[in-house]
């Protein structure tokens, strides 16, 4: 009797769980898992106008839509870039994010608030809203970065218009705008570390560089991996920043995976081509944040 | 003497970054002088909860010691204790609704029903050389989220780290 009033108080609480979880998995269901399936379905679909008009039109063609997107030099193209935009532009947005987090986090810093707005402040902002803005900056004939160049010597750089600048620039632009979140996070993890490792750091002499190499880089690490991941699943979704500073352009040098999606979907209706695009994405992005935690994971545990 | 060098250091780093990243902000305002015609996180529901797990749950004992139902426990005691954390809910929300490109971009079919920042995508695609225009959108578009978060922002910031430090 006793056993079986345990059982009934187990799936008493068994019952009452799923009763809780139901609202969350039921808007999970509808909202994620349904339009996942329903996305991978469209891929193996040629989807598109025709379709559109009369779904009769429509036909299933397997693999077909992989088959064409890997043989299409525009999607390797758009991966290029899109990884080029990953590569160079998340290790700078981290360094430029660890930078600021050090020096706010430095004793010696005053008026701390103020600084930590202000660094922040890009992150609220509307991504096209300053998009507009830094496109004006950055204009190669009345802009005030080339003005500022030419007086250092520095020649005019054609950021909009040469194939080779554009990328940078708008590595640049997303720096600038994501760095304040990564500070935030890496500051409160700062903030964490006991202040008598450093005070036992100086006592046996260590160096300023020392103490950051094996008190405060270890410390983090566990935030720096958490916030690596992070970092480069958004910047694979590269979409707003060509779309509005470049158009793509200069010649389709910053035409990303995400943009080139977007214009097989909504541009052409090449609705099933689209969404092999996004799978094809999501394939990349699963392998490089497994690549970076197993990576990551294995430092973490050696040091 | 050295101590004092490296506050110069310091606060001088801190005071150049701060000046490099508001420029552009500041940039975006230079529009008042311009004469006219001139040349986007954690799930809501795991924030929430990881604020009320700090909650002391002797207070929920002392009200069911007193005969409170779980309702009016929930109403008159977890409610408000969890004001803070719904307002940081609130402008996380807010911001993140304001901002959003991408979905609106798609999911719009007219003008009429564009927000600003589409109406100012594709304003931008199409007038990109009447910079006074442009420049007014982007401001109209940002101050409001600006000013939110400038008189909001203990709450965005604890909301940040709330979803992201404790693991």
């Amino acid at each position: 009797m006793c056993l079986g009033g345990t059982v009934r108080n187990a799936m008493n609480r068994a019952s009452s769980a799923w009763l809780f979880l139901t609202p969350a998995l039921l808007v999970l269901g509808v909202f994620f898992l349904l339009p996942v399936l329903a996305g991978l379905g469209l891929s193996l679909t040629d989807y598109d106008l025709y379709a559109l008009a009369d779904i009769r039109n429509l036909r299933f063609v397997g693999l077909a839509n992989y088959w064409e997107l890997l043989h299409r030099p525009l999607f390797w193209d758009a991966l290029g870039h899109t990884l080029y935009f990953v590569i160079v532009g998340v290790p700078l947005s981290m360094l430029a994010s660890l930078g600021t987090a050090l020096l706010l986090n430095s004793q010696a810093a005053k008026l701390k608030p103020l600084f930590r707005t202000a660094l922040f402040a890009p992150v609220v902002t509307t991504v096209v809203a300053v998009a507009v803005i830094w496109r004006y900056l950055f204009n190669p004939q009345s802009g005030v970065v080339n003005f500022v160049l030419t007086h250092l010597g520095i020649g005019p750089i054609d950021w909009l218009g040469d194939p080779h600048w554009a990328m940078p620039m708008i590595i640049l632009f997303a720096v600038w705008k994501n760095f304040g979140y990564n500070m935030i996070i890496l500051l409160a993890g700062l903030h964490a570390i006991p202040a008598d490792l450093y005070e036992a750091a100086r006592i046996d002499g260590a160096s300023k560089w020392r103490q950051f190499r094996h008190i405060t880089l270890p410390a983090l690490a566990p935030i720096l991996l958490m916030v690596g991941i992070l970092t480069v699943s958004g910047y694979f979704q590269l979409f707003a920043e060509p779309y509005v500073i470049t158009e793509g352009g200069p010649l389709q040098s910053t035409v990303s995976v995400l943009y080139l999606m977007y214009n097989e979907g909504f541009k052409w209706w090449n609705m099933g081509t689209a969404s092999a695009v996004a799978f094809l994405l999501f394939l990349v992005m699963f392998a490089a944040t497994a690549l970076l935690w197993r990576f990551g994971g294995g430092r973490g545990e050696a040091a | 003497m050295n101590a004092r060098r490296n506050a110069w250091l310091v606060n001088g780093a801190l005071a150049l970054c701060a000046a490099l990243v508001l420029f552009p902000l500041f940039w975006g305002l230079s529009v008042w002088f311009m004469p006219p015609g001139d040349a986007d996180n954690l799930p809501p529901p795991i924030l929430v909860r990881q604020y009320a797990r700090g909650l002391p749950g002797e207070l929920l004992e002392a009200a069911r010691v007193d005969g409170a139902g779980e309702l009016r426990i929930f109403v008159q005691i977890v409610l408000p204790l969890l004001k803070p954390i719904l307002v940081t809910l609130a402008v996380f929300t807010f911001l993140t609704a304001w901002n959003d490109f991408m979905w609106p971009l798609i999911a719009l079919t007219g003008q009429q029903h564009y927000t600003l920042p589409v109406g100012l995508a594709s304003l931008s695609r199409e007038h990109v050389q009447d910079s006074g225009l442009m420049m007014a959108g982007a401001v109209v578009t940002v101050i409001p989220v600006l000013v939110l978060f400038l008189a909001l922002q203990r709450y965005y910031l604890r909301g940040l780290l709330l979803g992201s430090v404790k693991g």
